[in-house]
């Protein structure tokens, strides 16, 4: 019979000592079923096969695939439905037969039908959200009716972890871990901003900017080191890499490492955390195809109102009549320029926002195939990616390709290799800055453009529009390519070594060109209004070429109830690169490009610097669990850096970590049990480190510097930097507790951790007498501390054909500097700009400046009260004397509020019913301050964008109860750096919401499609912030804001289509 | 066994250890350890030393804080010092500090080292440390005039005994300064192949500066007299021209910054020059500067018998004042009139925007058409000794040193009577008219060159001329049919007597080295 022979087949396979793997397809089965023939006919195994007629049944219209049936093995039919938990037929279930091609999906009602080659075999049932179940068939088809049940993978789900997997329940340490489906749900340019939100102690601030140079910030579990480096290590596959460096629709899994016991096996590179990222592999079956599409429209989030014409130039009459005594626009003026009709000869006082910003399109194609048999499997991914910017002449283009390839050279030895090339275009205007800047900051009273195309100049000389449009282009190719091959070998059962070589090439060309140009005033075109009389062109080439060496030894065994990990590794990194430019000016116009044109005279020049680093490291882990009930981890890692010399070279990076699953203790009654699933206690300490130091700092070197003699320049050389023999590793000393629980047969999951991380020896540009004449070396001297709390929840659940899953985070963290060596505080400042402190009981980076009391209201007041500026009048702001010492000084300044957010939160609610899938992702963040500066609070001090908002809110004998103060021009005294400037910058936003339709599949199979699913999305829809009033993004950077390539909203229309 | 093979060639592509990864030496910079052994090393290391000789911007800003000129942007430390509400945190005060110790530092450093050279041109070492001695010495003379008594280095310090330093009595440092430069100008010659090098003229005549400033009068006439008996040096017949690149190095010039333009270039015009230039005039003349130029019948404006015409303010002056700074009715480099009357509806109209002259004046010294297209890359030199102020010095010191004769007028006279000046001679008799006259003289004659602050302050008038509003020019309002004179009554220089003719030493630098006691009243 057809039922007993497949198992016993299996037997007698193993017993033979054959291979037969999960993945063995029927082929080779069949195949080794002649081969066994062959050997064993005596058994006369295939004598059990009853041939049987083809019946196709009527219900079969699903069927894809009907292989053709080999001359001895006829097909029959199979049926039935697949239902959920409470007995609803479930639509679009992946019904296919074990190590074929052959499958169906199920319909609107849950039903399915295929045929199958007789002969026995397995069903493979599978359906997102629920757990996979493979059903063996009955002799000669019939009806397979399955039920299938929520995935609780919780239990089986394995976790990535370093140099290897662990699964989730044996887990000490505090890890999460996202998939790569809930990063596709985003439309997004990089893998960044697809993380933020959905990981708990994962702070992403995202800051804007222009397509591909994405300002983007990651802290895990705070800020740990005040000069260097505080981004987390991403490895992707084995390999360190930049997260940009990704194609999203190429991720399997990402895992954030954030305690000690998790990172210390990083050692040296681990202190900010560790972000493991696992790419997509084929899996073996028939070649799959997926294909992602959509286009998006960006659109800027930061576009303040202007005040109006006539409340603009009154404002300004006060401000120049307190200033100067007497007001700069008639009535009459006033009357002409309101009432004229003609904003040609009278243009509004700023039009920028509207006339530089521009929706713009966004286009992404991906395509993935993969599949392949037991001995080679491969998945092809391509991407192309054209992003334009909301500015004339930006924009990112990104095409890449991976091959990642799998061979089974033999039972204990598998082969991959992935090859990764990407090629990346990003071109913006030459002075981007520059164009945001003059929007904002200047560039009053002018029309962007005339009807004939001629630009107009501001009074004090400026266009963004023009700027944007003609004053030449910075435009940067980056090539980049990773080769990483992989070899494991069993040597014996549960001792398996690895080895890994991964070469990575960043090659990067630029050009910056700088255009020639000429504008003529639009009345008067013999006037040249503005000229740049010198084209130039910089070019650049930048290249890196970096070499990982990754060699494990990994031994596993299970003694009786004692289960034993050990891992030895060695690694080793070697980086070296360079950068040349060179620069040439006064080209025979604007289209010719190439250095080689340029005026071969004493302006051009050139410009290199060349590098190298290197990193060698030994490590060790070991895992050890009893019963699966006591869970313990240790691990070491030995960290050899170039950036150091002589016995500060190598440095030790231990961690310990221990796990009570208290559900598995007997005491926990049935009654419990049926509540909660699971219960884990666990805990972890230990040590990890930051190189973050530039190179070379430990050698006393000299730099050059070029001086002139009658027009003949000539070479010097110098010491700036003072050298620092004695440089060491920052060290983070990092203690973690949590608790993981489930309830209701996992349909809740929480989670929460403690931590405590503190960073000593942390390198400080410490400050040195001025008098010794050079820069101060680093030195190992501070320490900062952070502490936090995370929670996580997560819900799923089904009513009825609604079925809900959620996840939430929420994550505190309390940044304080312990210890600056007794030197500090570090207070950074220019002028009137946003000041900030680093000083010890205090987070990095605070708001440090002046306290205000509103503002004076009579001379009185004024006279009893000390001032910042002689000639303070009423309206102008009371700064506070802090210090009640009656002169207004530095000394008065204090604390305002940190800059970095104390609490993150997140949550990623999905929603789906039906064909309908809602995917909502809610971020936010708390706890932090920022400052409206610049213009946008100026007030038309110089002549900058004035905001809607101070429209009547400033002070005047008639207004005393304003907002704002007085108005002066050319005068900053009311925006000294105060609290008054200050705004929360908490936010709750709607940062994605994604609805998509599976189409049924009785129409996509027409087309032979298994699924087709399209979406529309929209990023950034609805915020909550008190920066609302303001039209600035609570998630750009502070200072003078919307100074800076906005962040965008970004609404898509998308296509998935698999078959 | 083919996998054993398998794995036997797979292990032959694994890279071999790598003994040196962890020993990375630099190739894109100069360790320290291979230096200091050719002629061509202490050349290059001497060469370092000059390129921390005072630039463009902070020539022009002392000016701006003095009482002759006026630093436009408000948000730069230099104007909070001009309003005279800054503290001992402030960056001027710092970086002042800072930079001219780490051209001390680097000149140390050459002096301890030079001797390791293995030379067979021994005067070639002994001509470069005399040039690093007086660019050393030149440092210290701004040090004593800021800060008074500062700590005297001259051997490179380590963090330990940098935080054990206490300040030396200005007195010494003087003393030592003045041994530097006439050791200096004994082995050092009187003209260098190289132009721009320091010569034994330039040691000798800030010799006569630095004991000018520190009031050893019969010192400064000393070394003066030194300089005028050279022979060497004369003045350039056009005053006009002088700060164009057309005279750049003439037999005026005794120590310049030399630029050249691309490759280490100053942003001399786009710093200065009107705003319809393209450039930001950030530090303009006061209405002062305008009104100590004299009629050119050598009487005061404020004089009833000078023939001054309100109506025509500028006319029939002492050529100097049109050579110097923008008035209404002047070429701009770009060939159009400067007109900063509010009205003129040019970008030079006082209050047209930031950046116009809000005085009604811009400086005229250093801007040159030739720097028109790129104004923040300027090549021309900025002078820091000429001849004329050497002649001023020996005249200034003979009369504070009561030693009045002929030598003394001559010498006033020869600055006054330059072929395109042409003022009429001086005349005088008593000490205190001739220290009005040389002191007038010098306010004219060096304007915007870097000298007025340190003027005032040593002259102790600082207290007097300095504090209150600015004032810019008068002009006739045909609307309102008055005169109007511009000012700034929101802007205050302010100056306290018993406090600022020293400013504070750095707070950073009493912190870090504690033994370092604060000026009075800081």
């Amino acid at each position: 019979m057809v039922a007993l022979a497949l198992p016993c087949q299996a037997q007698i396979l193993t017993a033979l000592n054959v291979p037969l793997t999960q993945q063995s397809s029927a082929n080779t089965i069949n195949s080794d079923k002649r081969v066994l023939a062959s050997k064993l006919a005596f058994k006369k195994v295939t004598s059990s096969y009853i041939i049987m007629p083809a019946k196709p049944s009527p219900q079969v219209k699903n069927t894809i695939s009907a292989r053709v049936a080999t001359n001895w093995v006829v097909d029959v039919a199979v049926s039935g439905k697949v239902v959920s938990r409470t007995g609803e037929g479930l639509p679009g279930v992946t019904v296919i037969l074990k190590g074929t091609s052959i499958g169906a999906t199920t319909d609107a009602n849950g039903n399915y039908a295929l045929s199958v080659p007789d002969g026995g075999g397995t069903l493979i049932f599978s359906f997102v959200g629920f757990t996979t179940q493979e059903v063996p068939i009955s002799a000669g088809g019939g009806t397979l009716n399955v039920t299938l049940f929520e995935d609780t993978k919780a239990l089986e789900e394995v976790v990535v972890v370093g140099y290897g997997t662990q699964k989730k329940v044996s887990l000490t340490s505090a890890v999460s871990q996202v998939e790569g489906e809930t990063l596709e749900r985003r439309t997004t340019s990089n893998v960044q901003q697809a993380l933020q939100g959905q990981v708990g102690g994962l702070t992403i601030l995202d800051e804007g900017a222009a397509p591909g140079k994405e300002n983007i910030y990651m802290r895990i579990r705070g800020i740990t080191t005040l000069s260097g480096d505080n981004n987390p290590l991403v490895i992707v596959d084995g390999i360190e890499q930049r997260l940009t460096d990704i194609n999203p629709t190429d991720i399997e899994s990402i895992s954030v490492l954030k305690d000690a016991s998790s990172t210390a096996i990083y050692g040296s590179r681990a202190a900010n955390g560790v972000i493991l990222v696992t790419t997509k592999r084929a899996k073996e079956g028939k070649l799959s195809v997926s294909y992602n599409g959509y286009y998006a429209v960006q659109r800027s989030n930061n576009t303040p109102e202007h005040m109006g014409l006539e409340d603009y130039m009154r404002l300004q009459n006060i401000a120049w009549t307190n200033s100067t005594g007497s007001p700069i626009y008639t009535e009459d003026y006033i009357r002409e320029y309101v009432n004229a009709t003609d904003r040609l000869k009278y243009p509004l006082p700023n039009t920028w926002y509207d006339a530089v910003l521009h929706a713009a399109p966004q286009l992404e194609n991906s395509l993935s195939i993969s599949g392949g048999n037991e001995t080679i499997r491969s998945r092809l991914s391509l991407r192309y990616r054209d992003q334009e910017g909301v500015i004339a002449n930006s924009g990112a283009k990104i095409g890449e390709m991976r091959l990642n390839t799998d061979f089974a050279v033999s039972p204990k030895i598998r082969v991959t290799t992935d090859i990764n090339y990407r090629y990346n275009n990003i071109l913006s205007p030459i002075d981007e800055n520059i164009v945001f800047y003059s929007m904002l900051q200047t560039s009053q009273w002018t029309v962007p453009k005339y009807p004939d195309g001629t630009y107009g100049i501001s009074s004090d000389g400026h266009n963004p529009l023009m700027y944007s449009e003609i004053a030449g282009t910075s435009n940067t190719e980056n090539e980049y390519i990773l080769g990483n091959f992989k070899g494991d070998w069993e040597i014996l059962k549960g001792l398996k070594f690895t080895t890994q070589i991964g070469a990575r090439l960043d090659r990067t060309t630029g050009k910056n060109y700088r255009n020639r140009y000429e504008i003529r005033d639009y009345y008067k075109p013999d006037i040249i209004a503005k000229s740049v009389p010198v084209n130039n062109l910089t070019e650049i080439r930048n290249n890196m070429k970096e070499i990982t060496i990754n060699n494990l030894l990994n031994y596993t065994t299970t003694v009786g109830q004692h289960y034993v990990n050990v891992l030895a590794g060695y690694s080793q990194i070697q980086n070296y690169g360079g950068n040349l430019s060179a620069y040439r000016e006064n080209f025979y116009n604007n289209d010719i490009q190439s250095i080689g044109q340029g005026a071969n005279d004493a302006t051009k020049s050139n410009n290199g610097n060349e590098y190298d680093w290197g990193l060698r490291s030994y490590f060790s882990r070991l895992n050890y669990s009893y019963q699966d009930k006591y869970l313990f981890e240790a691990n070491g890692r030995l960290d050899g850096s170039s950036r150091f010399l002589g016995n500060n070279q190598y440095s030790f990076f231990p961690s310990f970590s221990a796990g009570w699953r208290i559900s598995e203790e007997n005491f926990w009654g049935s009654w419990l049990e049926k509540a909660v699933d699971e219960l884990k206690l666990r805990g972890s300490w230990g040590k990890t480190g930051n190189q973050a130091v530039a190179l070379y700092s430990g050698i006393p070197t000299l730099g050059a510097t070029t001086y002139s003699f009658n027009d003949v320049p000539v070479r010097g050389f110098a010491q700036y930097q003072m050298a620092n023999e004695d440089l060491t590793w920052e060290t983070t000393t990092q203690t973690n507790i949590g608790l993981d629980a489930q309830f209701l047969k996992n349909r809740i999951s929480f989670s929460v951790d403690y931590y405590n991380k503190i960073t000593d020896d942390i390198l400080l540009q410490l400050p040195i007498p001025g008098t010794i004449g050079l820069t101060a070396p680093p030195q190992n001297a501070g320490r900062v501390d952070n502490k936090g709390w995370e929670f996580l929840a997560g819900v799923r659940n089904d009513f009825g054909k609604l079925n809900l899953n959620a996840n939430f985070n929420f994550s505190i963290n309390k940044n304080t500097v312990v210890n600056l060596a007794g030197t500090g505080p570090y207070i950074t400042s220019f002028g009137n700009e946003t000041r900030w402190i680093t000083a010890e009981g205090h987070p990095i980076e605070t708001f440090w400046g002046y306290k205000t009391a509103g503002l004076f209201q009579t001379e009185e007041e004024i006279k009893n009260y000390p001032t910042l500026y002689s000639g303070t009048a009423p309206g102008d702001v009371k700064y506070v004397d802090l210090n009640e010492d009656g002169i207004i000084s530095a000394d008065d300044m204090t604390y305002l509020g940190q800059s970095f957010p104390k609490y993150n939160f997140g949550s990623n609610l999905n929603f789906s019913y039906k064909g309908f899938n809602l995917n909502l992702l809610l971020q936010g963040a708390a706890g932090a301050k920022t400052r409206i500066g610049g213009a946008l609070i100026e007030m038309g001090i110089w002549g900058g964008f004035t905001h809607d908002i101070i429209t009547d809110n400033y002070w005047t004998p008639e207004h005393r109860d304003a907002r704002f103060p007085r108005p002066l021009k050319y005068d900053l005294r009311n925006f000294n750096f105060s609290d008054k400037d200050l705004m929360d910058r908490s936010y709750l936003r709607l940062k994605n919401i994604r609805l998509g339709y599976d189409i049924p599949t009785s129409i996509t199979k027409i087309a032979g499609l298994n699924r087709v699913e399209v979406y529309v999305s929209s990023t950034n829809l609805l915020t909550f912030s008190e920066l609302n009033e303001w039209n600035v993004d609570p998630e750009t950077n502070d200072g003078t804001r919307t100074e800076a390539y906005p962040q965008t909203s970004v609404s898509t229309l998308g296509l998935n289509i698999q078959f | 066994m083919k996998y054993i093979l398998f794995i036997s060639l797979a292990a032959t592509f694994l890279p071999s250890c790598n003994e040196d990864l962890l020993e990375t030496i630099p190739n894109d910079r100069v360790s320290s350890e291979i230096f200091w052994q050719t002629d061509n090393d202490a050349i290059a290391a001497a060469n370092a030393v000059y390129t921390y000789l005072p630039g463009a911007e902070t020539i022009f800003n002392w000016d701006g804080m003095s009482d002759i000129a006026h630093i436009t942007l408000m948000w730069r430390s230099e104007s909070i010092i001009e309003k005279g509400s800054f503290d001992a945190t402030i960056d001027k005060v710092n970086n002042e500090w800072d930079n001219s110790y780490k051209g001390i530092q680097t000149a140390n450093t050459f002096l301890i080292n030079v001797d390791k050279v293995q030379t067979k041109d021994q005067e070639l070492i002994d001509r470069l440390k005399g040039e690093i001695k007086v660019l050393r010495a030149y440092h210290y003379i701004k040090l004593a005039m800021l800060y008074g008594d500062v700590p005297l280095i001259t051997t490179p310090l380590s963090i330990e005994e940098s935080r054990n330093l206490t300040r030396t009595p200005v007195a010494q440092v003087w003393d030592f300064v003045a041994q530097e430069f006439t050791d200096a100008a004994a082995v050092l010659p009187t003209t260098q192949e190289e132009k721009g090098r320091v010569t034994k003229g330039a040691a000798l005549a800030l010799k006569a500066r630095a004991m000018l400033y520190a009031s050893r009068y019969q010192e400064a006439a000393a070394a003066a007299k030194e300089v005028i008996d050279l022979n060497v040096y004369s003045l350039y017949p056009s005053y006009e021209k002088l700060f164009s690149y057309e005279a750049e190095n003439n037999q005026e010039v005794i120590l310049d910054n030399q630029y050249i333009e691309d490759i280490r270039g100053n942003s001399a015009f786009g710093y200065l020059a009107p705003f319809s230039q393209q450039a930001r005039g950030e530090v303009v003349p006061t209405r002062k500067a305008v009104d100590a130029y004299q009629m050119n019948n050598g009487k005061d404006i404020s004089d009833p018998s000078s023939g001054f015409d309100l109506m025509n303010p500028y006319a029939n002056r002492d050529p100097r004042l049109r050579y110097s700074v923008f008035v209404v009715g002047d070429k701009l480099p770009n060939g159009e009139t400067y007109n900063s009357l509010p009205s003129s509806g040019t970008a030079d109209a006082i209050g047209y925007s930031e950046n116009s002259t809000p005085t009604g004046f811009n400086i005229k010294k250093y801007v040159n058409k030739e720097d028109f297209a790129e104004p923040w890359d300027c090549g021309i030199n900025i002078i820091l000794m000429r001849y004329a102020e050497v002649l001023l010095i020996y005249a200034e010191a003979k009369i504070e040193a009561n030693q009045i004769d002929q030598s003394v007028f001559d010498a006033i006279n020869l600055v006054r009577q330059r072929p395109d000046v042409k003022m009429p001679p001086v005349t005088g008799t008593s000490q205190e008219d001739l220290r009005n006259i040389v002191r007038d003289e010098r306010l004219r004659e060096l304007a915007f060159e870097g000298l007025r602050y340190f003027d005032i302050r040593r002259w102790k008038t600082a207290e007097d001329i300095l504090p209150g509003i600015i004032y810019g020019m008068t002009y006739y309002s045909n609307q309102d049919r008055e005169f109007k004179t511009i000012s700034l009554p929101s802007f205050v220089k302010a100056f306290n007597t018993g406090r600022d003719y020293l400013w504070p030493i750095p707070q950073k630098e009493t912190e870090l080295s504690p033994k370092l006691s604060q000026n009075s009243n800081w």
